[in-house]
């Protein structure tokens, strides 16, 4: 089980608390479909993906960037107990999405650069640490459910 | 592996960080050191402290060696052999793997940096960027 510190757990809210989820889960997965572009392939039917200006503008990109943001907001309240709220969201990107755990890592690494864009100093070394080890344990519940 | 727009986007970078690219350098270091502490172990003869004359030295090393490659982005091969064969002889640092955290922080640095003028193309064209000037340092490594 990982184990969050008071400050860690501080750091992760006094920053979650100010996040517009729309709008970072928007530009997290876009930049992800943008700067990664294999991973494009989980999303053939969300129409034209052809350009970062059509990614950006693209609406099913901006509508499943939402989801997938909320989605870690669940993570976030349940710190303690993530495997166990991830079960089925892993299940699910094994048996149906067939998504290698690698790209939830990727995914990780490109949130962490947007909340660094959008909160520039206020985002210190302190904040990274704490907010990178978060996306590894999230990529690492959802991970968890792989065979 | 760049196109000639990644090396355009890269160049563009560089100039926006002009007057703070030591700091950007250090801050890049201290980030490694917090985020990834295995990254530590390359350093044990460093005052690794907040603001050590240390980190400021070495970020500044690191930033002008990308400095370099950015000026040779034809030529990374070339431009990096020195250092390529310091990491792979006398550093050895696990390849790929340990710039890539490197690589994150200075990402991360940038982007504090220039908040939205960090456009996606420019993330993108600074990712191929690092990862080719790892792909360089990790040449020689066998």
């Amino acid at each position: 089980m990982v184990h969050w510190t008071a400050e860690e757990k501080q750091l992760i809210s006094s920053i979650w608390g100010k996040v517009n989820v729309e709008e970072c889960g928007a530009e997290a997965l876009a930049r992800l479909l943008i700067v990664y572009p294999w991973t494009q392939r989980f999303f053939d039917n969300f129409g034209n993906l052809s350009s970062p200006t059509a990614i950006i503008g693209n609406p099913k990109v901006r509508a499943h960037g939402k989801k997938v943001l909320t989605s870690f907001g669940e993570a976030i309240k349940n710190l303690e107990n993530l495997k166990a709220t991830y079960s089925k969201l892993s299940e699910l990107h094994c048996d149906k999405l067939h998504v290698d755990p690698e790209n939830f890592r990727l995914l990780g690494d490109i949130l962490i650069i947007v909340l660094a864009a959008h909160f520039g100093k206020d985002f210190t070394p302190s904040c990274q640490a704490t907010w990178q080890k978060l996306v590894g344990v999230v990529a690492h519940a959802l991970a968890h459910k792989y065979h | 592996m760049l196109t000639a727009e990644d090396k355009k986007l890269v160049q563009k970078v560089w100039e926006k960080i002009g007057g703070c690219q030591e700091e950007a350098g250090a801050e890049t270091l201290e980030r490694m050191f917090a985020t990834y502490p295995q990254t530590k172990t390359y350093f044990p003869h460093f005052d690794l402290h907040h603001g050590s004359d240390q980190i400021r030295g070495h970020g500044k090393k690191v930033v002008a060696a990308l400095g370099t490659a950015v000026k040779n982005l034809d030529n990374l091969s070339q431009a990096l052999s020195e250092l390529s064969n310091l990491h792979a002889y006398n550093l050895r640092a696990k390849p790929c793997f340990t710039l890539q955290l490197l690589a994150q922080c200075f990402q991360v640095v940038l982007a504090v940096h220039l908040g939205k003028d960090y456009t996606p193309e420019m993330h993108a064209a600074v990712d191929k960027f690092m990862s080719a000037v790892a792909a360089v340092l990790a040449e020689k490594y066998r």
